[in-house]
């Protein structure tokens, strides 16, 4: 079977996901709303955060708070707008990632399209294929953010050094390795649903009833919190602070998403079109 | 003869409801196949397995040598699955566009061959129009054109002169019989004259069990003559009972009949004999098929 999976297939399907967003009405709708939103967390979070935390009146309650929180590394950063950024994007992002990627094969299924595109790519090279097309979509949307942080920068009069650069390159990357597992969470879920709004409603069902159950279970039976880890997001508190935990950064992400793909791959698969 | 598609044993059931009881065929590359059957008789069933769209509980399936599914990804086939509609977001160009692309085509040869595949269905003044915005039939000769991309060596289409007016059915009957020489079609249709016009080979589908027929080429469909007259007469059966070869007539429905005979050696053929008599009698009829229809084959 493998020797059937042709990563030009998959890339075609990637950039057609592009154009599913960047090219139609109703991803241009959900672009402007998306540039609206954060025109808004530019203006009136990220400037004025930005201009708080450099003043030497929040520098002592910060250096208690922050270090509570595992942030002291941020208040180091060079530029204080990337540090808000940062910490709004690590939390808001997956809510984004969740929102974008939530119809990637539903609808298609459902109308009958999928029948059409199925004729000529097998149901991994298109899984993977619309998978990484919301990962592309969601780093191309976290660059432009990133860019426009930078620029807000330089509009505070400050100097964009190549450090700043270096590390906007790293938060780039470990925006997207966060986002990773809400997307793929929704490529395993959109594998049994019919429609984008019952794989959001399902998402949420799903992970708004394993934490209440968990914490039951963990609060009156037994310690179950190691359960959180199925699910994605559990690390985000512990990234934040921008440490170098290579098992938070990187391996529980990774492997969530790994799973979710291999999972949503074995269902897809087997399942009636 | 080069075996396109082999069916053993193939067993499909739904719960309680066996869909496709142990069915056996083999399609030859050659002229257009039908598949017919009545309503619920496992026809799509049949064709969405020949796809890859659904797994089967038993059986061996091959197309071109290979499973349905790995056969549709070396793009060797192609179908127009029922009821499946094209993105109402996209333009049908792109769709087609982006469909050739994922069958091997560069960029600037997959638009080429999107536009060539739509004007083959009549479709050369729509290329950037949506889905929605087409009629019914548009929309369906628009799937149709999918179905036609890469010249595949076997198409299966289900049902695809449903809601299409007269004539833009006879213009997809026409781009079938057209391609018929390169392309081995098999089609599903409740509309029998149009398989019968198109088809050689029949494969009856009825409860999930397959009886395969021959049409036109069995030899003892040359024994029948079936007759649709334009007038009634009280006395035709009677009257063409009498004539030398005949052995019965029955009258099927309305002004139609069934004459079979035998072809008496060293006398004239008795088609001719019996449109003589016709003229000679002033019967004016409408339709004189050789054989019998499918539908009276069938039912």
């Amino acid at each position: 079977m493998l020797s059937h999976f042709s990563s030009s297939r998959v890339w075609t399907i990637t950039l057609f996901e592009l154009a599913r967003l960047f090219a139609s009405k109703r991803g241009l709708i959900v672009l402007a709303a998306f540039s609206c939103l954060w025109f808004l967390i530019f203006t009136y979070i990220i400037g004025s955060a930005a201009e708080f935390i450099t003043s030497e009146s929040f520098k002592a309650l910060a250096q208690q708070a922050f270090g509570k929180l595992n942030l002291l590394a941020l208040l180091e950063w060079e530029l204080p707008e990337l540090s808000v950024y940062w910490i709004i994007s690590a939390y808001l992002l997956p809510t984004f990632a969740i929102l974008f990627s939530c119809d990637q094969t539903c609808s298609d299924r459902e109308r009958g399209t999928l029948r059409f595109i199925l004729l000529r790519t097998s149901r991994p090279e298109l899984l993977y294929g619309r998978f990484l097309g919301q990962v592309l979509i969601l780093a191309i949307l976290i660059f432009i953010t990133l860019i426009a942080s930078l620029l807000f920068s330089l509009l505070n009069e400050q100097t964009v050094s190549f450090g700043s650069l270096s590390l906007s390159f790293s938060i780039l990357l470990k925006l997207i390795i966060i986002s990773l597992p809400f997307i793929a969470g929704m490529t395993l879920i959109n594998v049994f649903v019919k429609s984008a709004k019952m794989s959001l409603i399902v998402y949420f069902l799903i992970y708004i009833g394993s934490a209440i159950i968990i914490n039951l279970m963990t609060r009156f039976v037994m310690d179950l919190s190691f359960l959180f880890y199925l699910f994605p997001g559990e690390q985000i508190e512990s990234v934040v602070g921008f440490e170098s935990n290579y098992v938070n950064n990187y391996i529980i992400p990774l492997t969530q998403t790994v799973v979710y793909l291999a999972l949503a791959q074995f269902i897809f698969k087997r399942s009636s079109l | 003869m080069s075996l396109l598609i082999k069916v053993e044993g193939l067993n499909k059931r739904y719960g309680n409801k066996h869909a496709l009881k142990n069915v056996n065929f083999e399609i030859n590359k050659g002229d257009p196949v039908a598949l017919v059957g009545p309503n619920g008789a496992g026809k799509t069933t049949l064709f969405s397995i020949l796809c890859g769209y659904i797994p089967y509980d038993s059986g061996n399936v091959s197309i071109l040598g290979e499973s349905p599914s790995i056969a549709a990804v070396n793009q060797t086939f192609s179908a127009l699955p029922q009821d499946a509609q094209l993105d109402p977001k996209y333009s049908i160009e792109s769709q087609l566009k982006f469909y050739a692309q994922l069958q091997g085509f560069s960029t600037k040869q997959s638009v080429i061959e999107a536009h060539k595949v739509l004007d083959m269905v009549g479709l050369e003044d729509n290329y950037k129009v949506k889905p929605l915005e087409l009629s019914h039939g548009m929309r369906k000769r628009a799937a149709i054109a999918q179905s036609l991309i890469g010249s595949p060596q076997l198409v299966i289409l289900d049902e695809a002169t449903a809601g299409l007016d007269p004539k833009h059915a006879k213009d997809i009957r026409e781009i079938i019989s057209n391609l018929s020489n390169e392309i081995t079609f098999v089609l599903s249709s409740h509309d029998l004259s149009e398989l019968e016009r198109l088809c050689d080979q029949v494969l009856y589908l009825e409860n999930g069990e397959l009886k395969e027929h021959q049409t036109l080429t069995s030899k003892d469909d040359f024994n029948y003559l079936t007759l649709r007259m334009k007038q009634h007469s009280d006395s035709f059966v009677k009257e063409v009972s009498m004539l030398p070869s005949v052995q019965n007539v029955s009258q099927l429905q309305g002004k139609e009949y069934l004459i079979s005979y035998t072809q008496l050696d060293n006398t004239e053929p008795f088609d001719i004999t019996f449109l003589k008599y016709c003229h000679k009698q002033n019967w004016i009829y409408s339709q004189l098929v050789n054989g019998k229809t499918l539908e009276n084959q069938l039912f």
